[in-house]
């Protein structure tokens, strides 16, 4: 049996020979990261290679995604990747995206309108918090859209041999804001300073809601800065070469 | 902060102590219903170990004659206020010993009304017993200054604007909103924006 700890210097990152299940076992948030990447359950005994190959997905992608959640100071090597693996990247954070907007802000929202619509709630404090979600939701749909529409394109177009004028990735990572620090601030305000009256069942629910997402979106914007950014600059370094080559 | 009633529920029927602490809840977060028991027995085996402000309990569980007082039964209740739960008919003799009645024909908003008018009366004492046990190191609260600086930022203000504003430097406007952000966990301009119309240190 493998066990994981993740704040320890003496640290072995994810293996494609472990056994799947041990590697959940070590870490459920992997779960998510299985989800998107449509890699169906029931492991059994079977490795992280062979359930990869399975469900033809990159086995070197996911554990890059696994090993840059769970260790700070994993580092991949941007050699090793091929063009089809970068796709199944962004394939892989698209979906993230799809997932962010379209089911868990979705269920946050029912929360906060079950919050702000609750019989004992003050409608004057009701109304200031629906309003500082409200912003926060087109905050993230914006973020979401630019790289959906902007960024992704870029990769996809680098891939294909194709890379247009005027944009780097490294822009894209000049100017990735964070998401997560409003999520935070939500977070702070219902559990220090959210006034009495509002049911705290739901609110709990809120908060759990909220920790868990915080969780995603950082280990999100890791994988966008530590796998999608290196791995798109190395690829746009080797265009240069070849364009100087010829 | 308002203050929140802590409640003990005495009824030998679990339909219905989960019925009232189910509407008590969803009606307003100012009722907790910490304590449920089936008995008195079950209760006073607890009685020394709790501290409820308010007991709810089924007259029917006592003697119709009154001959001994509910408050010498249920020991330990000098600050408590106790009301009767009746779904029958109850002697004046017993009833008369409790603060108040409530029916369980009585809406969820009638229950909480009556709740609160008997602890209405209790809240004073309770205040001052809350402010006591939440005493949280002074240093997590914001000082004037930091409130001032706090006001400003929710406004919009810039750190040389606020600087003017309060005849202090730009270094000290930058410490102080460190502190803010460090004392209250919020980041955020929108965020700090919302932590000052909540407390009411701004207007919309």
């Amino acid at each position: 049996m493998v066990y994981y700890c993740k704040s320890e210097d003496m640290r072995e990152f994810y293996s494609g020979n472990e056994k799947m299940s041990t590697l959940v076992n070590g870490s459920y948030m992997i779960i998510k990261i299985l989800s998107r990447l449509g890699i169906k359950p029931g492991f059994g005994e079977s490795s992280v290679n062979e359930v990869c190959y399975a469900n033809s997905v990159s086995a070197k992608i996911f554990l890059a995604i696994c090993n840059i959640a769970d260790f700070n100071q994993y580092k991949p090597e941007m050699d090793s990747f091929s063009k089809s693996e970068t796709a199944d990247l962004v394939r892989y954070l698209r979906l993230s995206h799809n997932e962010f907007m379209n089911k868990d802000i979705p269920s946050i929202e029912l929360c906060v309108s079950k919050i702000t619509s609750s019989a004992g709630a003050n409608p004057k404090h009701s109304k200031i918090l629906q309003h500082f979600f409200e912003e926060y939701r087109d905050e993230l749909e914006s973020h979401f859209t630019y790289e959906d529409k902007t960024v992704f394109p870029y990769v996809t177009g680098i891939l294909s041999g194709k890379r247009e004028k005027g944009y780097s990735i490294e822009k894209f990572e000049e100017n990735h804001s964070n998401i997560e620090a409003k999520l935070s601030d939500l977070k702070n305000i219902l559990l220090k300073y959210l006034p009495a009256g509002y049911p705290h069942d739901v609110v709990y629910d809120l908060l759990s809601r909220l920790y868990l997402l915080e969780e995603e979106f950082e280990n999100h914007a890791r994988v966008e800065d530590f796998l999608l950014v290196p791995l798109v600059a190395h690829l746009e370094n080797s265009i240069k070469s070849i364009n100087h080559g010829s | 902060m308002a203050v929140k009633f802590r409640i003990a529920i005495i009824d030998p029927s679990q339909i219905l102590r989960a019925g009232l602490e189910t509407s008590l809840s969803q009606i307003s977060g100012k009722f907790q219903i910490l304590w449920s028991f089936s008995s008195l027995s079950h209760y006073s085996s607890f009685a020394d170990e709790i501290d409820p402000d308010i007991i709810i309990v089924n007259p029917a569980l006592f003697d119709p004659s009154g001959a001994e007082t509910i408050k010498s039964i249920l020991s330990n209740t000098e600050d408590t206020r106790i009301i009767a739960f009746s779904y029958t008919h109850t002697s004046d003799i017993l009833i008369r010993q409790f603060d108040s009645v409530i029916s369980i024909y009585d809406t969820p908003a009638e229950i909480a009304l009556k709740i609160e008018k008997t602890a209405g009366s209790l809240s004073s004492d309770s205040d001052k017993k809350y402010q006591k046990q939440s005493g949280h190191p002074e240093s997590y609260d914001l000082s004037d200054r930091e409130l001032e600086v706090l006001v400003s930022v929710a406004k919009g203000c810039t750190n040389k604007e606020i600087a003017g504003i309060h005849n202090i430097s730009v270094h000290t406007v930058i410490s102080h909103r460190k502190n803010i952000v460090r004392k209250t966990g919020i980041k955020s301009v929108s965020g700090l924006t919302v932590y000052a119309l909540l407390n009411g240190l701004i207007e919309q």
